[in-house]
């Protein structure tokens, strides 16, 4: 009944297109499921019907297709299946839809004006036949709608019988094709052939839900996999053989060629099934791609085996340009690189070739460096050899890096070059960390020579010695230039950053602790003369103390100072032409010199100087908690400082630059952890001194000036105050003798008010005073609480303090 | 220190042996240290001390420039003026005993 009510819609729809639109010419569209089948059809005058041309999915089916293809390929395009099916022509009238709707189920047709036609064409009565043989072939409940014995066994069971072998069949037609190519590229299989693999493919996911679905694909993607071995398997067997690696770039591209003409073709064949499910599973990324399968499958089967084997090959190659005098040019006129470039339009196939060079580039520094490290470990060799010999290997790397970066593609000169040096930048962070810090002595006798004497870059001795410590910090920072403006940086700037530091931190705190160390032995040494002196053996020598002081705090200081001096004749030394610039090679040698070596060399020198004498004073804080407290002079630096403050404004301390040596003793108080202690020590001892001296020296505001700048307004806030406290007292005093209250006093008194909490003073317990003194205070406390600004304020009197002539 | 004068007596002469030695004061340099006249010197905003600078100021001393005023309350109650403010932006009460903040004096520290 469907059959024939099939064969009546498409008879009535034609007679109807015909006698309503005349002689018109129309493109009708069959819309079944996803599919859609198409016809050219000219309309004549009296009647007659002509299908101009054909196509489904908007392949063009010429006449050819139609009257060479069996009844299963003439629609094997999902008419299968169709069981609902209507006849809406646009151009018919709104009843004569409704008429045709009325009569359904038949067929669903669209129409429209045609505006390009072919001059092929085929009867639309035969086109209807078609139709119904169709319907004949594929009963609906044929196919996908039989019941599955297992998803698992269904789907192996469909790969192994149907596919495995429809596959190879493509694989075969495309392998004649390729070997006696045709102009125009390789012929289509046929439509059996789709048909075939389409029905194949139907019973295998067909009627399932979503995660069946993918689960199944899943397994069809192994299965390609295994498929693709099976297949590539003989060409490898024939291109591993050969040496020549453009021979091998060569065969691969061939096999790659045929499997790239098999993706699109088994996509359409995969897609062209009934794909309502398929389009539901879009929305879980589950969705299978059969062209995935297949570059997956010939990355894992082909790819992979033959660009190890060039790999290989290539390391060959780099170890052969090592040997060469001319480096570039050897790496430049090397078979395999040359051969690797008909290549480098694929990033993905230059990943392949790289990640074999990775485990053989990371044992080229360690492996070969073994010899170095043992022949330094046994003293053989001073440790500085290590990093010179690390330098020069990884200047070679950059030197081959670069050629092929010029020569080839930056890509792969840059991922040699990780190759080599590393698997990748932290690598050769780590690396050059290594080496840095087997280096750490060596750079630490360099501090030492340099900080022996004033640095001074125009000195030749000190000169070479600048560049030997630029050498070492800054070799590991050689940028490998690429193609683009933006250099390619060895070791990135905040890894280098952490490098340099903690080499330069090592060095530092080796030079503070020997000066430290030279401190104790100098008070050990007074202990032991003051205690002879005390038991009448020897009289200990005056000032001793303060001359142990004074030598510890201005060795610490000359010490610093020294230290950044490194820094600004190294920029001296840097700035101007240097003969490692040769270290180099490339046009803009200057640019990267600039940006890479002394922008990073001497910041960094800054902040390991600055920590290493933080953790060095760091370290001497802990020792000297645990030190004996009743020592003739306390070995906190905190209050070493603060006393060589406290000796240089009382002038114990004689010397004609006494002022700038107490304000770099205070600079290097800018690196001590208790800072608290510091103020706290300088404070009291401030405090103390203008209640000796009540009229600030010089001295004073100078040593204040260079706290405030050295530690900020806050640190010196009291001493501050201290000074205005003092700077008051005239003030007071002449006012207050110029109160009208104060006539006919019987004592000469002058009074300092102090602020409280600033001063460490407190009142003091109360005191039976004479008469006049009690009425001096009494009349002073009379003034100053009329004045209007003191109001607020209250007085207490520290008699203790108090002195009288 | 120990006083055995009679400011107003006239000079003695020197004293026999064994005598006490009187001694006439000619100059008195007396000290004395001035608080605020408040119940408390400390800020019951930012617990620092009245005569010392206010906790804002103490972390950014750079840019007040160490001038940190105090501020009395009616109430007699005194707070550094930098707290007051932040605090009365909230409230526009004492936060001692929330009465109506009404600012007497504003004095430097």
């Amino acid at each position: 009944a469907t059959k024939e009510k099939i064969k009546s819609t498409v008879d009535q729809f034609l007679s109807t297109v015909t006698s309503n639109t005349g002689p018109k010419r129309f493109h009708v569209t069959l819309r079944i499921g996803s599919k859609e089948f198409g016809v050219s059809v000219k309309c004549t005058p009296d009647g007659d019907t002509s299908v101009l041309t054909a196509f489904c999915d908007n392949e063009q089916l010429t006449l050819d297709h139609w009257k060479g293809a069996s009844p299963e390929a003439f629609l094997n395009h999902d008419w299968v299946g169709a069981n609902v099916l209507q006849v809406v022509p646009s151009k018919v009238t709104e009843e004569q839809v409704q008429q045709m709707l009325n009569q359904q189920p038949t067929c669903f047709v669209s129409c429209y004006n045609g505006t390009v036609f072919k001059k092929t064409y085929l009867d639309a009565r035969e086109l209807a036949r078609e139709f119904v043989t169709v319907i004949e072939i594929y009963q609906p409940q044929h196919s996908a709608t039989a019941s599955l014995p297992g998803i698992e066994e269904t789907v192996h069971a469909a790969w192994n019988s149907v596919i495995v072998g429809i596959m190879n069949r493509a694989w075969d037609t495309l392998c004649s094709v390729h070997v006696v190519r045709a102009e125009g590229g390789p012929k289509a299989i046929t439509s059996y052939e789709k048909s075939q693999m389409t029905n194949a493919i139907r019973d295998a996911f067909g009627n399932c839900d979503v995660s069946t679905l993918a689960r199944r694909a899943e397994w069809l993607t192994l299965h390609i996999k295994k498929w693709l071995g099976v297949v590539c398997a003989p060409y490898l067997q024939r291109i591993l053989v050969h040496d020549d690696a453009q021979q091998i770039i060569r065969e691969v591209s061939a096999v790659s060629a045929q499997l790239n003409v098999l993706k699109p073709f088994m996509d359409a064949v995969f897609w062209s099934m009934d794909s309502d499910q398929l389009r539901n599973a879009s929305d879980t990324n589950r969705r299978p791609f059969i062209s995935d399968a297949i570059t997956a499958g010939a990355r894992d089967q082909l790819y992979q085996p033959c660009f190890d084997h060039i790999a290989k090959a290539a390391l060959d190659g780099v170890a052969r340009c090592r040997t060469q005098a001319s480096l570039i040019g050897s790496v430049v006129a090397e078979n395999y690189f040359t051969a690797l470039k008909a290549i480098f339009t694929n990033p993905e196939y230059i990943k392949h070739i790289v990640s074999p060079c990775q485990a053989a580039g990371t044992d080229h520094f360690s492996i070969n460096s073994q010899e170095v490290i043992a022949r330094v470990r046994s003293g053989e060799i001073p440790p500085h050899e290590y990093i010179a010999h690390v330098l020069r290997a990884v200047k070679v790397e950059r030197d081959i890096a670069e050629a092929l970066t010029y020569s080839f593609d930056t890509t792969l000169g840059q991922s040699f070059f990780c190759a080599y040096v590393g698997k990748d930048q932290s690598d050769a962070s780590a690396l050059m960390r290594e080496a840095l810090e087997t280096e750490t002595l060596g750079i630490a006798s360099l501090f030492t020579q340099l900080t022996a004497t004033s640095v001074d870059a125009a000195d030749d001795s000190q000169r070479s010695k600048l560049e030997a410590l630029a050498i070492h910090l800054g070799g590991a920072n050689l940028p490998v230039p690429t193609t683009s403006s933006l250099p390619f940086k060895l070791i990135p700037s905040g890894s280098y950053d952490d490098v340099a530091k903690a080499v330069i931190r090592s060095a530092v705190e080796h030079l503070f602790d020997s000066v430290h160390n030279e401190f104790d032995t100098a008070v050990a040494a007074e202990e032991q003369k003051q205690q002879e002196a005390t038991t009448g053996q020897e009289p200990s020598s005056a000032g001793s103390t303060s001359a142990i002081l004074k030598n510890y705090i201005v060795t610490m200081t000359e010490t610093q100072q020294r230290l950044f001096s490194i820094v600004t004749a190294l920029e001296t030394v840097l700035k101007v032409e240097s003969p490692f610039l040769q270290l180099l090679p490339g046009a803009n040698s200057n640019a990267v010199w600039g940006k890479n070596i002394l922008l990073a060399i001497c910041p960094s020198l800054i902040r390991g100087i600055g920590e290493g004498i933080a953790s060095s004073l760091k370290k001497r804080a802990l020792f000297t908690s645990k030190a004996d407290h009743n020592a003739v002079i306390s070995k906190e630096v905190e209050v070493c400082i603060a006393t060589f403050i406290d000796f240089g404004c009382r002038g114990t301390i004689k010397d004609a630059n006494v002022e700038a040596m107490m304000a770099d003793a205070l600079a290097v108080g800018k690196y001590v952890s208790a800072k608290d202690t510091l103020q706290l020590e300088l404070q009291n001892r401030c405090a103390k001194r203008l209640l000796a001296k009540p009229s600030a020296s010089e001295l004073e505001s100078s040593t204040i000036n260079a706290c405030k700048r050295i530690f900020g307004q806050h640190f010196v806030h009291k001493m501050e105050k201290n000074i205005a406290d003092m700077e008051n007292r005239d003030k007071y005093n002449s006012a207050f003798s110029a109160w009208p209250g104060n006539q006919g006093r019987a004592l000469d008194a002058s009074f300092l008010v102090l602020a409280a909490g600033q001063w460490t003073l407190s009142a003091s317990t109360p005191w039976a005073l004479p008469q006049a003194f009690q009425l001096a205070i009494d009349r002073f406390r009379m003034w100053f609480l009329s004045q209007r600004e003191y109001a607020s304020k209250k007085l207490d009197w520290i008699v203790s303090e108090s002195t009288a002539e | 220190m120990y006083i055995m004068a009679q400011v107003d007596a006239p000079a003695a002469p020197a004293a026999p042996e064994g005598a006490a030695i009187q001694v006439i004061p000619k100059k008195w340099n007396c000290v004395a240290v001035w608080a605020w006249n408040v119940q408390t010197d400390t800020c019951a905003i930012c617990r620092e001390q009245i005569a010392d600078l206010c906790i804002e100021c103490k972390a950014d001393s750079v840019q007040n420039g160490g001038q940190c005023q105090v501020a009395f309350g009616q109430c007699n109650h005194a707070f550094h003026h930098h707290c007051i403010s932040r605090w009365l932006k909230t409230r526009q009460v004492c936060p001692l005993d929330q009465q109506p903040w009404e600012t007497a004096s504003l004095q430097n520290a």
